[in-house]
């Protein structure tokens, strides 16, 4: 991967923590806000596997972890687990079309984020954890994908998998 | 060659495989150790630098989703509603007068009563700057931290009733835990039933009675507050109403009747601890054996003989030895 590539993942990356940052905003407790780091493991995985993009999704995932007062690892590790999922689906072989990798990826990144966040909450003792939180922010970030995926997955990539 | 370089996809990469499932396990590990109340404690000292950092972010993306268009003044609607606003605080400015002459008489009618109330420290108003319901946790920040005097165990309040407490505090930024988390505890009682319960959270969705003492006398709409047997939070505090939900019962909060902005902080009731008490003045401790009442066998009352007793002669009933008070020399004898 280029220079380019990976400062394009840092600057995702960052754009994803203020997307999260911004759901923080005083009136917004009770609104479906989208995990934009869903997003990212969808459309960065497309480009094969990538520490560097790994490496980013750590950070994301513990910065994520501190704002939403969530146990420390467990936003990482679903996000790592998201992205093995969708790794899966931009990877088969022989190659699928790409809206049905990320389909794939999108809704099996949920199911494997909610359930890791789960587990992720009884390993590290924590007194709670509520799925049902997390449904609207799914479909958010499910309708919002349409539009995003024109700004984060490159013309290239859509056109070469088509 | 694309800006991003050759696509790997479908090539094997043992190397980074291993490297990326290794950061899954370490994040595994990482969880795993936070059951250490140690590490948890090291993680809460940085939480607390955190929400410091969350609060700006929060605070400059409600600055941005509240610029008008060309920076131009407000809306009409804007003007209506600093006008509603102007005209609430000239309103609430003769309550708070009002408010402040029946305190001076209700202080004044606990000092002739002799009535022991409830000492409230200063409180801080501060305004919550970032809001979290998410999986994991039903929380705010407020813009108050240790700078401005507020601790941990801060009862937070609004003008609807409870809200949370204070469960961690920065400099200048305080994490609020809601009423509806799941780790909120609060001893609460109905205000007609007298009924006490433990109010737990249930993240996001509201909050239950657990374990109510006498839960059939509990009443349909009947007002709940705090009712400070922790000690920690002051009595009296509106929480809700009771609503039965199948066979339990549950709160409608009163602070979902409207937005939280603007909270008031406040310290803890100040009892003192009985070992805290001064001593009192000029009173030794009982030290003479014949005056201690304590464990002295009492002679059978005989009503039909002359008590022959070795204290001063005077008529009075025989009475069981009464701890006696030392009294100065000359006061003693029947009166």
């Amino acid at each position: 991967m280029t220079v380019a590539w990976r400062l394009w993942v840092v600057l995702l990356t960052v754009l994803a923590a203020a997307v999260t940052a911004y759901g923080m905003r005083v009136g917004m407790a009770e609104a479906w806000w989208p995990i934009a780091a869903l997003w990212l493991t969808t459309a960065l995985a497309s480009f094969g596997l990538s520490i560097w993009a790994s490496g980013c999704f750590i950070l994301l995932g513990l910065a994520m972890d501190y704002m939403g007062e969530a146990p420390i690892g467990s936003w990482p590790l679903a996000l790592l687990s998201a992205y093995a999922v969708a790794l899966i689906a931009w990877d088969r072989q022989p190659p699928i079309r790409v809206i049905s990798a990320e389909v794939i990826s999108l809704v099996g990144g949920f199911i494997v984020v909610s359930l890791t966040l789960g587990v992720a909450a009884s390993v590290a003792g924590h007194p709670g954890f509520a799925r049902s939180a997390l449904t609207g922010d799914f479909i958010m970030t499910a309708l919002l994908y349409v539009p995003v995926r024109f700004l984060i997955l490159p013309a290239s990539i859509r056109v070469a998998r088509r | 060659m694309a800006w991003y370089g050759h696509r790997r996809s479908g090539v094997p990469r043992p190397g980074a495989r291993a490297v990326v499932v290794g950061l899954g396990l370490s994040m595994i590990g990482v969880l795993a150790i936070q059951t250490s109340t140690a590490v948890r404690s090291g993680i809460d000292a940085s939480r607390e630098s955190m929400d410091g950092t969350t609060a700006s972010l929060a605070t400059f993306a409600s600055g941005i989703s509240s610029w008008s268009l060309f920076g131009l003044g407000g809306t009409e609607e804007d003007k209506a509603r600093i006008a509603e606003l102007e005209a609430q605080v000239r309103d609430l400015t003769r309550w708070k007068d009002l408010a402040e002459t029946m305190t001076i008489r209700m202080e004044r009618y606990e000092k002739l009563l002799g009535l022991v109330g409830e000492t409230q420290g200063q409180s801080v108003t501060a305004r919550v700057v970032a809001e979290e319901t998410g999986p994991f946790s039903a929380s705010r920040i407020a813009n108050a931290g240790s700078a401005n005097g507020v601790r941990e165990g801060f009862t937070v309040i609004n003008e609807n009733g409870l809200v949370g407490r204070v469960v961690r505090v920065g400099e200048y930024t305080s994490r609020i835990l809601m009423l509806t988390d799941f780790a909120s505890r609060i001893p609460v009682m109905g205000t007609r039933s007298g009924d006490r319960a433990l109010l737990v959270g249930d993240n996001g969705t509201g909050a239950r009675l657990l374990e109510p003492e006498t839960p059939d006398k509990i009443v349909e709409g009947e007002v709940w507050v705090t009712s400070g047997d922790d000690g920690r939070m002051p009595l009296g505090i509106r929480v809700g109403t009771a609503t039965r939900v199948g066979e339990e019962w549950r709160l409608n909060l009163s602070i979902d009747t409207g937005h939280i902005d603007f909270v008031r902080l406040v310290p803890p009731p100040d009892f003192a601890r009985p070992e805290d008490a001064p001593p009192l003045g000029g009173v030794e401790d009982n030290t003479e054996p014949t005056l201690r009442s304590v464990g002295v066998e009492l002679a059978p009352v005989v009503t039909t003989t002359p008590v022959t007793a070795p204290a001063p002669a005077a008529p009075v009933a025989p009475r069981p030895a009464a701890p006696a008070a030392p009294r100065p020399a000359g006061q003693g004898g029947a009166q």
